[in-house]
């Protein structure tokens, strides 16, 4: 098979590390009482932006640049955390105990607000062959990860039998839902998770295998 | 919108990457993924691979479309 002598480079630790770059906050996970968070933005303490930025930075970013891509990010970041801090002096979390929820509700607007630039974009640029409309697809570093996850589902795909393969693209492709590929392919519940689990399995380890073979330039 | 207490499954992070989540089930998964940096890097780990098997996917059944029209002209059921 001429893809096995393909000089591939898989999803490696470091290639993750430098997508997880644009989110350089430690982990966030912590145990941050939101009612003196926001005491602390309402009184302008510096202590509560700082604070508001390491708990919601990191995910921030992630949903930005998984919906948009890195297109403008920083300053979409940027424009969240000020609406946040608006509405916080405002005095619009009236429930400080559902913070989170309310981040959460303000990045969603955020992205469907730029989705929705995004879509108009692209139909004032429909006659411009080099436009493209932000989304993570334009990411080069992501998009070389996605290709050599290609190839390693290509090996996948090609070492399984055709009824296994069969199962899979109709799961992947969303053609049926998992109730319906049981019914139809005569499968039930623990043998479809089995064959999944299976393949994750093999789809790790071909991953690993490559990036071992992998020739150094 | 309630928070979750602990951190979703793969099974649910992969249906979330597949856009095959509950839309109920959204809201937890997403308010969760928002301050759990973990939970974050296993979501990109999950899309790659899915977007990774939906290409190849794609280019199998592409192939397999590819093969059914050239049998059915090679069948000789020109009309």
């Amino acid at each position: 098979m001429a893809f096995l002598r393909e000089p591939v480079e898989l999803m490696t630790e470091p290639m993750y590390a430098g997508l997880q770059a644009h989110a350089a906050i430690p982990d966030t996970n912590s145990n941050t009482s939101w009612p003196l968070l926001i005491e602390q933005i309402q009184s302008d303490e510096d202590s509560g932006m700082e604070e508001l930025y390491r708990v919601f930075s990191r995910g921030v970013r992630f949903f930005l640049w998984r919906h948009l891509g890195p297109q403008d990010l920083e300053d979409v970041v940027h424009d969240t955390f000020v609406m946040v801090a608006q509405a916080i002096r405002r005095g619009d979390v009236r429930e400080p105990e559902r913070l989170m929820g309310f981040v959460w509700t303000v990045v969603r607007r955020q992205l469907a607000a730029q989705i929705d630039r995004s879509v108009a974009a692209r139909a004032h640029h429909a006659n411009l062959d080099n436009f493209l409309p932000a989304d993570r697809g334009c990411d080069p570093e992501w998009t070389a990860i996605v290709s050599q996850q290609q190839l390693a589902a290509r090996r996948l795909l090609g070492e399984v039998s055709p009824r296994d393969r069969e199962i899979l693209v109709r799961f992947y492709l969303n053609e049926q839902t998992q109730a319906e590929i049981c019914r139809d392919m005569g499968l039930t519940d623990t043998q479809f998770r089995l064959l999944k689990s299976r393949a994750k399995a093999r789809l790790a380890k071909a991953g690993r295998r490559q990036t071992r073979s992998r020739i150094p330039s | 919108m309630g928070e979750m207490d602990s951190h979703p499954s793969e099974e649910e992070l992969e249906q979330y990457s597949l856009g095959t989540l509950p839309e109920a089930a959204i809201p937890a998964i997403e308010q969760h993924l928002l301050i759990c940096a973990a939970c974050q890097d296993r979501t990109t780990k999950i899309d790659a691979q899915v977007q990774g098997m939906q290409a190849e996917s794609r280019a199998i059944r592409s192939e397999e479309n590819k093969d059914r029209k050239t049998m059915r002209g090679g069948s000789g059921s020109k009309s």
